[in-house]
């Protein structure tokens, strides 16, 4: 009898997270989009021998793509960070990347699909999520807490559509510009507001 | 329990893979055509996150 639980991507990753965590190795949630474009979560831990991130899909029955995605392009040391590498249908684009390329211009943003979204609702919920991750606030791939990530995306008036550029360029830069992306995220309305949301979480 | 665990990446999967099942897997292995209920499916992973937490600081 099969017993193993049903459940989707976000919890992969987090027991992929507990355990890494245990053992003292850095590790943190990413969300994105797969290879078919569907919005998608996997960890990406700090390789101490490469002195780089380094993402990885826990899931056996769908990290096949990535391991071949890697295997044809030969770069073995891909991360996240290596933007120019990742192209959006293959392997993991994550959600920072995706937003910045629709906003440019330089992919299809209906390729990216989220239950409930679509377009570039689709992409900021990813793009939301992965700040969300990189701020320590891990939440599963469903939770929508505040109407930036809830409101349709054509009512965003352009201050909203620029804080979510910040939110992406920072992303990018994360590395370089570690503490200025916490402080952006602790200090808005929006980070503030899934802050005090979890605290209030039963679990 | 998760000093148990293997360090190595690809075991670890191994081992996560051993426990959960993506809805979309299990279409593929069993013919499922629906996803179990969600929030059942979040208890029962909390629940398991909170044993391997209570291994953890219940040393």
């Amino acid at each position: 009898m099969e017993r193993r639980l049903r459940v989707n991507c976000s919890r992969f990753a987090m027991l992929f997270l507990t355990v890494l965590r245990h053992r003292g190795i850095p590790v943190r949630k990413r969300a994105g989009f797969d290879w078919d474009g569907w919005i998608h979560e996997i960890p990406e831990y700090w390789d101490e021998n490469r002195r780089q991130w380094v993402f990885v899909d826990p899931d056996p029955a769908t990290r096949a793509p990535i391991r071949t995605f890697l295997a044809r392009t030969r770069q073995a040391d891909l991360t996240i960070a290596d933007t120019d590498a990742i192209k959006p249908g293959e392997a993991f684009t994550p959600g920072f990347l995706a937003w910045r390329l629709s906003r440019a211009g330089q992919a299809d943003v209906n390729q990216f699909k989220v239950h409930g979204h679509d377009g570039m609702s689709s992409v900021r919920v990813a793009l939301l999520q992965d700040l969300d991750s990189m701020n320590k606030s891990e939440l599963r791939t469903f939770d929508a807490w505040y109407e930036l990530i809830t409101a349709p995306f054509s009512q965003l008036d352009d201050s909203a559509l620029n804080w979510l550029n910040d939110a992406a360029a920072l992303i990018a830069d994360s590395d370089a510009r570690f503490n200025e992306m916490r402080t952006f995220y602790t200090t808005s309305a929006y980070g503030t507001t899934i802050h005090k949301r979890l605290l209030q979480s039963p679990s | 329990m998760l000093d148990g665990l293997a360090v190595d990446v690809d075991k670890l999967i191994d081992v996560i893979g051993g426990l959960l099942l993506h809805p979309h897997t299990a279409h593929d292995l069993y013919g499922e055509s629906e996803p179990p209920d969600r929030g059942a499916g979040e208890l029962a992973v909390t629940r398991m996150l909170q044993r391997l937490a209570l291994s953890i600081h219940g040393r």
